[in-house]
């Protein structure tokens, strides 16, 4: 089986790549990507934790982070949607104002 | 000069208190952790003179300002200059690495996780069980945030100009214009119409 540490340091690498998408990407999918490397890295992390204490919580929330990222694609995506057909454009350095 | 100061004062300012915040946090950490802190000395025996001691204190607080201060001004002349595309990516890699030496030592440091774990969280009877009663309340508020973000999205993801809220867009349309917005609800009809 494998030691928790390692599994811990893979979460850690996951979310410093989503960390370093969010800071440097201008296309909005590539930052709700991004988002979603954050959120799965949390997710390795409860996997990983609920084996190494023989817990079913860290499942249980896993399932749940599973939905809310779904959620949150979903509002995200519509929004991208919006102001595509606003400024022709998701590059989210383009819009400078939240009056639409 | 002045003018893209003012210009750009609360931007940098923020910029400067965020790279100043993140960079006394790790400096905070490095002089917890690292082998030449007080703690460290006191257990291996070190027992330094008083006056050197704050010596190298003082000069870890300097080095650590000096750090921050350089970071703060370099981060924020980003901001305005040219080259800011390549900066912010070599900026962001450092961040990014930073923070994944920071957790990987944590990790690493910790001797807990160093073995494997117990394993038994793979039981379907004990996943059903904590999603269905312990954490039933967490699961049901779950539904409402789906369905909210499901109506929401839809919502947001209208096409521009439909009847519910047309007022609060810059494209007025009559009741005419209206029905063959109900009839088409095509996207471009809208905006001809509108403007």
């Amino acid at each position: 089986m494998i030691p928790t540490n390692v599994v811990a340091i893979l979460a850690a690498a996951v979310f410093c790549i989503g960390v370093f998408g969010l800071l440097t990407q201008k296309s909005a999918l590539r930052i709700l990507i991004s988002v979603e490397l954050v959120l799965n890295a949390a997710n390795i992390n409860f996997v990983a934790f609920a084996n190494h204490y023989g817990h079913a919580d860290g499942l249980v929330f896993a399932l749940f982070v599973i939905a809310m990222a779904a959620a949150e694609a979903a509002v995200g995506l519509a929004i991208f949607i919006h102001l595509f057909r606003h400024m022709h454009t998701v590059d989210v350095t383009k819009p400078n104002e939240l009056r639409w | 000069m002045m003018r893209w100061l003012d210009a750009r004062l609360p931007g940098m300012l923020l910029l400067a208190a965020t790279v100043l915040a993140g960079f006394a946090a790790l400096v905070g950490t490095w002089m917890v952790q690292s082998p030449w802190s007080w703690g460290s000395m006191a257990k291996a025996g070190l027992d330094l003179a008083p006056w050197l001691e704050n010596l190298i204190g003082f000069l870890a607080v300097m080095f650590g300002f000096l750090v921050v201060v350089a970071v703060a001004i370099i981060a924020g002349a980003f901001t305005h200059m040219v080259l800011s595309q390549r900066a912010a990516v070599i900026g962001s890699l450092l961040v990014a690495v930073g923070i994944f030496g920071v957790m990987a030592q944590a990790i690493g440091a910790t001797e807990a996780f160093q073995a494997d774990g117990v394993g038994e969280a793979e039981d379907f009877e004990t996943l059903a069980d904590g999603l269905f009663t312990t954490h039933v309340i967490a699961f049901e508020v779950l539904g409402v945030l789906l369905t909210a973000a499901m109506i929401g999205a839809m919502v947001i993801a209208r096409p521009l100009g439909s009847p519910p809220d047309s007022d609060n867009y810059d494209t007025r349309i009559d009741d005419e214009e209206l029905e063959s917005v109900q009839r088409t609800s095509d996207v471009d009809a809208n905006m001809e119409g509108g403007s």
